[in-house]
């Protein structure tokens, strides 16, 4: 697959991630491509609008944040546990009008991912309060599914008792507890015109069926909730990618 | 979230602070052990919620139906923004008693 190329230029950040390791990145996912490519600090990046930007984070709180909220950039890739950057999987989704954003499980489960994607995408579009909190709603259920249901393989055992609250949160700390499935990943690509904002949710799990017949009635379960929401939400195979439309 | 508890009689009033999702469901667990005492009534304050999902709709719900066996009244005052429009449009009125 060729590099998307709507900019000749990409920018490579990352906070509190040496400029050597950077620069071999860069080497590795670019130079094939003939882009040029610049290696800046994020936080210098903020007022450039003119290329595509590739943030490179750590697994820290403070690392996660700070590229979450950078303004100007269309990707964010987490670098956790010494995992390395695909080459062709991610950097080939960079475009203009999109940001992508990858995760391991832990950090999803762990941190509030779904209103730090919100709040940026709320800024970098300008977006009024009620969208950016339908966004965060409809991305921090489907990002809860993906992450428990999908990537930890956890059923859907009854939470409505004490016991069973209880215990699923005993299942959902043992499944991260697993290295294999905490470091499963969750993309997260967001497109956008001026009419609507589309919303893509990848995770490494088995899949599962988006058939009506599999949600319950109650208006407050997470897949109502978020059809309440949006203008459509489909599923390719097997679930993979739940692909969500909301209207600007 | 965070959380206040204060106990008048047999009734509490909860002030919940924050955001209540899932990885509140131990916070809110030991909210509701206050309830297996004397203590019948709750009405929980979360004008200063300021963000809840599906997870803590539905554990609102549990709280409801724990309260509920305990011969008791359970009330959720003061709902604020997207905690106020979630209720909302979920019609949680229809099962719980909400005072704005």
């Amino acid at each position: 697959m060729a590099l998307a190329k709507p900019c000749q230029s990409y920018v490579l950040c990352g906070d509190g991630i040496p400029n050597l390791f950077l620069s071999d990145i860069a080497r590795n996912l670019f130079a094939c491509h003939g882009c040029e490519v610049r290696i800046e600090d994020i936080f210098k990046y903020h007022e450039q609008t003119d290329s595509l930007a590739l943030v490179v984070g750590g697994n820290t709180k403070s690392n996660s944040l700070a590229a979450l909220f950078a303004r100007s950039f269309s990707g964010y890739y987490e670098l956790a546990n010494g995992n390395e950057l695909p080459k062709d999987v991610f950097v080939n989704g960079l475009e203009k009008n999109s940001v992508i954003y990858s995760f391991v499980t832990k950090t999803v489960c762990q941190h509030s991912v779904a209103q730090h994607i919100a709040n940026n995408i709320s800024l970098k579009l300008a977006l009024n309060q009620d969208l950016q909190e339908k966004i965060e709603l409809v991305l921090h259920e489907t990002l809860a599914n993906a992450a428990l249901h999908g990537n930890l393989e956890i059923g859907h055992c009854a939470k409505d008792s004490l016991d069973g609250l209880e215990a699923f949160d005993t299942e959902v700390e043992k499944k991260l507890s697993n290295d294999g499935l905490a470091k499963r990943r969750i993309e997260v690509r967001i497109h956008w015109d001026d009419e609507i904002l589309k919303l893509k949710i990848l995770d490494q799990g088995s899949g599962f069926s988006l058939s009506k017949d599999n949600w319950d009635g109650m208006p407050w379960r997470g897949m109502n909730l978020i059809s309440s929401q949006v203008v459509s939400v489909s599923a390719g195979e097997n679930g993979q990618p739940l692909t969500i439309i909301l209207k600007r | 979230m965070e959380y206040e508890i204060n106990t008048s009689g047999s009734t509490s009033t909860v002030t919940l602070t924050g955001r209540f999702t899932f990885a509140d469901n131990k916070i809110f667990r030991e909210i509701l052990g206050h309830f297996e005492s004397d203590v019948k009534n709750c009405t929980m304050d979360i004008g200063k919620l300021e963000f809840i999902d599906s997870a803590g709709l539905g554990m609102f719900i549990l709280a409801n139906d724990t309260i509920s066996d305990h011969d008791g009244k359970f009330v959720l005052r003061k709902p604020q923004g997207q905690v106020k429009k979630m209720l909302d449009l979920t019609r949680f009125s229809d099962i719980i008693s909400v005072e704005n």
